[in-house]
Formats: C-alpha cells, sequence, structure tokens
C-alpha cells in the first residue's frame, strides 16, 4: 500500500503504513504551516525591509516628509546663537531632507517654499557663520534681514509655516521652530490658538531653543509636550563626535521578524527533518 | 522533572495560593481606588490645590487594578479640573511654572478631554471650560486683534459644549455673556434665551418636550 506523500519518489513501500498515518499526517500539518509561516515571514521582512535605512533629519519628528524651518529672527536672536542656526541648517542638509523655510520677527513671510531642496537652505548658512572675530566676539556679514528684525511673534511663524504646507498640499509635513522661545507677551493668546489649531490639525511641531530661559522652556513644553524639543546631542562638537545629522529609528520590527524568522527555520531542522534509517 | 511531577499537588497549591495572594491584593487596591475616589472628590471642593488628591496608595506595583478599572479617563478629567483651578488661583504648588505655562497646560489637558473623554458630559464641560479659559485670557486693551480672537475662540468653545452635551446650562450661560459682549443686547441676562440670542434664532439644539 502506498500513500501519498509531499516527497514523490525514493519511497519505500511498508506493509504496516496504515498505523504510520496519523503521524504522517500530523508531520504534513506542521510542514505545511512552516512553510506558510516562513513565507508569511518573508514577505514581511521584504515590506519592512524597503522603507529601512530611510533616515531623516535627527531634528524633524519621525514620520515628517517634509519639514518646515521657522527661524526666528528678531533683535534677540544674534550673534554666538547663530552658530547654533547654522549648525541645525547643515544638519538638514545633510540629511537630504526636503524643507521650507519661513522665517518671522514682528510678522513672517516665506524664504523657501514646501519640498525644497535642502541644498538651497546652504544659501543661507553663510550668513550664520561669523566672518572674523573682534576681541573674542564673533562677527557677521550683514544679512538682507537686518531691518526686518524687532519683536517676537512667535505665532505669526506657525502661522506661516502652516499655511505653507497646507498651500503646497504637503501630507506628513512637520514644523521646526528654531528661536530663543522669548515670545511677546501680547502674543500668548495668538500662540495658545495657534497651538491648538496645530495639534487639531496633526502637524507635529519640534523646537530648538537658542539658549532660551526654562521659564520659556516650561511654556512651550506645556504647549506643545516635553517631547518637542530636539535634543542637545543633535548639535555636539566633540574632537571625535561630529553631529550626527541623520537619524532613523531602530527598525525593531525588522529585528524582531529575522529573530522569528530564524526560529522558524531551526523548528524546520528539528522537526520536519528526513529522518535518517541508521544502522542496528 | 521528575521532582515536580512526584509533588505535582504541591506545585499546584504553591500556584494557586500565590494567585489568591494576588487576587486579594488586586481587591485591595480596587477598593483602594473606589474610596479615593470619593474621598478626595469630596477634599477637592475644600481644597483644590491639595497634591496629593485622587493619588491611592495601592499594593500592586504598575497598578492593575486601576488599569482594569479604567481610572485613566476619570483621572484625567479630575487632573484637567485641578489644572484649571491651578490657573484660577495663579499657582501650582507642585510645579514652578508662571501663569501662561499653567494655562497652556490646563488648555492642552481640556482640548483631549473635549474629543477623548468618557461621556458626552464630560466631553462637554472640558470644552466650557476650555472656553472660560480662553476668555480670561490676559489680552492688552490695545490688540484689538487678539480680543477678536479670544472672543471666537471661546464663542467657538461654548458652542462646541452646548452641541456635545444640549442640557449644559453653564455652557449656555457662558456663550450668551460672551455673545453679549459682542453684541450687546438690551434684555435681561438668560430672559431671550428661549427664543436664542442673536445668531440662534429660536433654533435649540436641546431636546424638545411634547407638552403637559
Amino acid at each position: 500500500m502506498r500513500l501519498p506523500t509531499i516527497h514523490g519518489g525514493d519511497s519505500v513501500e511498508l506493509a504496516d503504513l496504515r498505523t504510520l498515518r496519523r503521524p504522517m499526517l500530523r508531520t504534513s500539518v506542521s510542514r505545511l504551516a512552516l512553510a506558510g509561516a516562513l513565507a508569511a515571514t518573508l514577505a514581511g521582512i521584504v515590506l519592512l525591509a524597503r522603507s529601512a535605512g530611510a533616515g531623516r533629519a535627527a531634528v524633524l519628528p519621525s514620520g515628517a516628509t517634509t519639514g518646515c524651518v521657522v527661524l526666528d529672527m528678531s533683535a534677540s536672536i544674534s550673534g554666538p546663537v547663530y552658530e547654533r542656526v547654522a549648525t541645525v541648517l547643515r544638519g538638514i542638509v545633510a540629511a537630504n531632507q526636503s524643507i521650507c523655510l519661513v522665517m518671522f520677527s514682528d510678522t513672517a513671510y516665506e524664504l523657501l517654499p514646501p519640498n525644497s531642496p535642502p541644498g538651497a537652505l546652504l544659501d543661507f548658512v553663510p550668513f550664520f557663520v561669523p566672518v572674523r572675530f573682534y576681541g573674542g566676539s564673533p562677527v557677521f556679514v550683514q544679512s538682507p534681514w537686518d531691518q526686518f528684525s524687532g519683536g517676537t511673534n512667535i505665532s505669526a511663524g506657525f502661522v506661516a509655516g502652516a499655511e505653507a504646507l497646507k498651500r503646497a498640499h504637503v501630507r506628513h509635513g512637520a514644523l521646526l521652530l528654531i528661536s530663543d522661545l522669548d515670545d511677546s507677551s501680547a502674543d500668548i493668546p495668538n500662540l495658545n490658538a495657534e497651538a491648538v489649531r496645530l495639534r487639531q490639525e496633526k502637524i507635529p511641531v519640534r523646537i530648538v531653543p537658542l539658549f532660551a530661559t526654562s521659564l520659556n522652556k516650561g511654556y512651550f513644553a506645556a504647549l506643545f509636550g516635553a517631547g518637542s524639543f530636539v535634543s542637545p546631542t543633535a548639535f555636539r562638537h566633540r574632537a571625535h563626535q561630529t553631529v550626527q545629522p541623520v537619524a532613523a529609528d531602530v527598525p525593531w520590527a525588522l529585528i524582531g521578524l529575522g529573530i522569528v524568522l530564524v526560529v522558524l527555520l531551526a523548528g524546520n531542522e528539528r522537526w520536519n527533518a528526513r529522518l535518517v534509517a541508521e544502522p542496528a | 522533572m521528575s521532582v515536580l511531577r512526584q509533588h505535582k499537588l504541591g506545585v499546584v497549591t504553591v500556584i494557586l495560593a500565590a494567585i489568591a495572594a494576588l487576587l486579594i491584593l488586586f481587591a485591595f487596591d480596587a477598593r483602594a481606588w473606589q474610596s479615593s475616589v470619593r474621598r478626595d472628590d469630596i477634599r477637592f471642593r475644600a481644597l483644590p490645590d491639595h497634591v496629593k488628591l485622587w493619588k491611592p496608595a495601592t499594593l500592586l506595583p504598575f497598578d492593575p487594578a486601576g488599569k482594569v478599572l479604567g481610572t485613566a479617563d476619570t483621572m484625567a478629567f479630575r487632573r484637567a479640573l485641578q489644572s484649571f483651578w491651578y490657573v484660577h488661583v495663579g499657582a501650582n504648588p507642585e510645579l514652578r511654572a508662571d501663569l501662561p505655562t499653567l494655562r497652556a497646560r490646563a488648555q492642552q489637558q481640556l482640548l483631549t478631554l473635549t474629543g477623548k473623554a468618557r461621556t458626552p458630559g464630560e466631553r462637554s464641560d472640558a470644552a466650557n471650560l476650555l472656553g472660560v479659559l480662553v476668555i480670561t485670557t490676559p489680552v492688552p486693551t490695545e490688540n484689538d486683534e487678539a480680543i477678536d480672537l479670544v472672543l471666537k475662540n471661546s464663542i467657538k468653545y461654548f458652542q462646541q459644549a452646548i452641541t456635545l452635551d444640549p442640557t449644559n446650562t453653564d455652557a449656555k450661560e457662558n456663550l450668551e455673556l460672551v455673545l453679549r459682549i459682542t453684541k450687546p443686547g438690551k434684555g435681561r441676562l438668560g430672559r431671550d434665551a428661549h427664543a436664542g440670542f442673536g445668531f440662534g434664532k429660536g433654533h435649540g439644539t436641546q431636546i424638545v418636550g411634547n407638552g403637559y
């Protein structure tokens, strides 16, 4: 008697094959289940691997496709603070992430529309890099917006940034505020309202505080969450450690599926390996 | 393995005893939550800035009783209420923060509740408090734009509160007060509410009864 099996050839006919029917069925089912699980795991790994390695500028939230830099150009932002601005802008350029740029003081205006190539930011970097030092203090080249600098209306910057993203039909956009957070007291009602609007429109906000006071940081943490602040490590310069401009989440799902694949393969070897007839 | 098999009954007994002990602790924690919420709701009326309100001393780590009872929602509402009170008195004893920060914290908590609170009543109360929070924001008198924004936003929140719970009379009264600021009327407060003030044209949101 001969029953159908997955393996076609090289079979030995047995007289008591009927008694092996149940174990054979069990083996076939486990083989099919393992094969299905292996195929599904492999498919999952391929799908996940497609998006693996896609980094983002370390200063932007995860999931953001386009960031809009909302840069404070009020009178309080000058001198050494500029160097941090330059570092952030270089970080975005290095991450090769499309960007838009809005500057604000009392009012706001859009300098680069959303989805601009990151290299366009490089044109602005020289204005934030000292050309020489005078008496230990950095001296910067005169910028076109020196006359523009005045009070600080952060809400105006957010409005301009959010409108720029909306106008460009950007989905998963984010705003990156670079400011000393010393907002005008008259702007507080507007800023509170704008924080609500951004939250309702699901536009995430990240903040690079430029030597902000703890009181101002506390206020912005209450408005946008403590997690909205960019970690200072994103700007750390050391002799053996350079700024890490690109960040990517640890691919835990991919790692997990890899482990599952290994376990399934090991299980396949353990339970479904071909029996080896040992000499009596 | 054989030792385990030999003492099978003993092992089962130990496991069951451990489960029983956990269940007893769980019951204690559930009881602690119940009594703490009831007691602290009353304490809140007398001592709204008390720092240890609604913080029961639970026995089990990670508070499984609280999670099973779903205390997160009810606590979020109470914490938002307390944050609102901190704005009212201008200080939070647990936090060194200025008034704009307290206001911002309360705003975010209430905003979350308007969308996620358990019942429409709680969502409505949160929207009403949000409206009060907005209308009481200090605005420079010469800043007409900011005053206009504050009025518009508070009206929006009061209307949202009424839509969420048409029986919320506090929200209705607050809405009427704000509308009277924008469009001063001659009638007494609450008198013309039946016909709808200004924008209402008599179309109320409350469920209309069927007469006597």
